[in-house]
């Protein structure tokens, strides 16, 4: 008796180098799961590729202290449009931050191939080989601060940190009605 | 000819007796025998009761008096399978002429009872059982003792057969034990409980903490506790680093990524994609938890103790706590709301943690009040309520009282009157909501409960803080109930 035949499933490999399923009920888990992973994402598909939006929720992740999903929603958005740049700098940001030398290296061979002239290219190099080296002091986050996404969503944190100390003020003895 | 049960279809009271009748007998059987006899028992109880254990776990919470009861009575199985394969294992390695692989056989049974159990405990809203930690404790000692906690088994978890350490079931059982005390309700624990099953390849314990590296740590000869983050002197002398599971739920969410329902098997494998996502939620925040247990410990204020089986002053639904929990009129008093709803009784506090706390609800009452409700309680005359929302609800041991679990989401809330767009008139209008000042001192981790009618992404709300009027934008929806969004905000000072 012959084996039974196994088809494979259809998948194509994303720009990380990881499938990315083809087959529908494989998909459609695949984007029920971004939509209860985040909320707000009824369409998954177009928020992923609205970059602001993406740098938006990543930012309030990273304030609500999950800056693992903050990573995970960049990195899926990256792999449904490849094109958008500043979530790029962000990932290599937070990796710059982590001192993370091995995923630092191989975001930056991933953003070489994808942006292969790009001004940020020299900076990228200088930031590895510093990684690199051995024995170098902590990171310093004043190097990527531009990749942020509150730098680049040009965010007001002045007005945000008086808000909150006018309010932690009220918090200490809440007015009554 | 008498007819098969159906599948499913079974007499609580014959298992019940079959397993009486193997606990009498069991002293007689040589100790393989005994083994053998008790993971028969095991397997023929796990598949006669799947299909109602699946049906309880799909519902989640147990809020019938009849689920509760079927929950106990899983429980209680459980719980006496375990005492019996515990029991066994002394006699094991008392018994010379019973050959090594037995002996891991007889350990491995009885630790993954010591999870089933803990788990179904949890289920049924038992509180747990400092003996049965001490059995776990011991029957691992015993193993380590004989050198046998290494040896690798084949065992069988629900219909799936799994290549597992003695090791690796006692940090399974030693995970449930700490994940089942948190606010996980029973499905996601179950999901959870399959997740480890399939990472048991990551559950080992090392002998010294690994350096730099977030650990948990074990004293095994402290029944008192399980796995706890660990600290310089804390006398723990095992210990589970934390990056491996890190790494594993890395593997898990890459699966979902890939469309695939992680690990593809088991009772979990059926639930609502967002209970799979709670349940990475709730490691993530776990995770976080243990990273930073340290430090915390470090900084961890005075606590404030309330006194437990008093009368507090409970609030429900965002529209009454604006109304009445802020209230002057109210301040110096226990007296709660809840009129709207039916609630007729005298709500008493049951316990209190850092993160929660426990009422004791008449069953009447608790059936008004639904998961995910906002509530403010007051649990002292002229303090201010703290706000949380509604996370369980499960039938005390008491007839006709139920215990309703509440996650605090701030002890200090402060009521805000608010000016939201119109967007039919385009013109600024009152309303009201509630702002919850976060742990960042950047002040991004504050939130805003408003309405669920008020909440429009990204539109603005004005209010006035002091002399200086703010635009909040809200943002991500932080968390959600019937009626009430938590949401984000951004925050500019109005031109």
């Amino acid at each position: 008796m012959k084996p039974p035949v196994r088809i494979p499933q259809r998948t194509r490999l994303s720009v990380f180098g990881t499938p990315w399923p083809l087959d529908p009920p494989l998909l459609r888990i695949r984007l029920r799961y971004i939509t209860a992973r985040f909320l707000q994402m009824p369409e998954p598909r177009m928020s992923l590729r609205n970059t602001e939006e993406i740098l938006r929720f990543a930012q309030q992740m990273m304030d609500d202290g999950t800056p693992r999903a903050a990573t995970e929603l960049v990195r899926l958005a990256i792999e449904e449009d490849p094109e958008q740049r500043p979530l790029w700098l962000l990932l290599l940001a937070r990796a710059f931050e982590d001192d993370n030398a091995g995923e630092f290296a191989e975001l930056a061979h991933a953003f070489g191939t994808q942006f292969p002239n790009d001004a940020a290219q020299s900076e990228v190099a200088a930031l590895g080989q510093w990684l690199t080296a051995p024995g170098h002091p902590a990171p310093d986050r004043a190097r990527t601060a531009a990749w942020s996404p509150a730098a680049l969503l040009g965010r007001d944190g002045r007005a945000q940190q008086d808000f909150h100390s006018r309010l932690a003020q009220l918090a200490q003895s809440p007015p009554l009605r | 000819m008498s007819t098969p049960p159906k599948p499913g279809s079974f007499d609580r009271g014959d298992i019940t007796g079959r397993h009486r009748a193997l606990d009498k007998s069991i002293a007689a059987f040589k100790p393989r025998d005994a083994i053998n006899s008790v993971g028969q028992a095991l397997r023929g109880f796990e598949d006669q009761t799947r299909p109602e254990r699946e049906q309880l776990l799909k519902m989640g919470l147990f809020q019938k008096r009849e689920e509760q009861a079927a929950a106990l009575w899983m429980a209680e199985r459980y719980e006496h399978l375990r005492a019996l394969a515990c029991a066994n294992v002394p006699r094991t390695f008392d018994d010379t002429t019973t050959a090594r692989d037995q002996r891991i056989q007889a350990c491995a049974l009885a630790i993954l009872l010591c999870g089933h159990a803990t788990k179904w405990g949890k289920f049924a809203g038992n509180r747990p059982q400092p003996a049965a930690r001490e059995w776990l404790h011991q029957i691992f000692r015993t193993a380590v003792a004989f050198g046998v906690d290494a040896g690798v088994i084949s065992q069988r978890i629900e219909d799936q057969q799994v290549d597992a350490t003695v090791e690796a079931l006692y940090v399974r059982a030693l995970l449930l034990d700490r994940f089942a005390s948190g606010n996980l309700p029973p499905n996601r624990l179950e999901i959870l409980d399959n997740w480890l099953v399939a990472w048991m390849g990551s559950l080992w314990l090392t002998r010294v903490p690994v350096a730099g590296e977030p650990t948990l740590g074990v004293n095994t000869a402290t029944p008192q506790r399980g796995l706890v983050p660990h600290s310089e002197g804390d006398g723990a002398h095992l210990f589970l680093s934390l990056r491996p599971l890190q790494r594993q739920l890395d593997r898990t969410i890459r699966a979902f990524h890939h469309g695939q329902i992680f690990p593809g098997w088991g009772i979990g494998n059926v639930a609502p994609m967002e209970e799979h996502v709670a349940v990475i939620d709730f490691l993530e925040r776990e995770f976080l938890l243990i990273e930073t247990a340290q430090q915390q410990r470090s900084q961890r204020g005075k606590r404030v103790s309330f006194g437990t089986n008093s009368v507090v002053g409970v609030f429900f639904g965002l529209d009454e706590i604006c109304r009445m929990a802020f209230s002057s009129e109210r301040f110096n008093t226990l007296s709660g709301g809840g009129s709207h709803l039916g609630i007729r009784n005298a709500i008493n506090l049951l316990d209190v943690s850092e993160g929660g706390l426990g009422l004791d609800m008449v069953e009447d009452d608790a059936r008004r009040v639904q998961v995910n409700e906002l509530v403010a309680i007051r649990l002292e005359k002229g303090r201010p309520c703290v706000l949380g929302v509604v996370v369980r609800k499960s039938p005390l041991q008491r007839p006709s009282a139920t215990l309703v679990g509440i996650k605090v989401l701030s002890k200090t809330p402060v009521y805000a009157a608010l000016e939201r767009v119109d967007e039919a008139t385009n013109s600024w209008q009152p309303g009201e909501g509630i702002l919850l000042s976060g742990v960042a001192a950047d002040g991004f981790s504050d939130s805003v409960v408003v309405s669920d009618k008020t909440y429009v992404a990204n539109s603005p709300l004005a209010v006035t803080m002091g002399a200086q009027v703010f635009e909040l934008y809200l943002r991500r929806i932080r968390q959600q109930g019937p009626g009430w969004r938590m949401a984000a905000f951004d925050a500019v000072q109005a031109q």
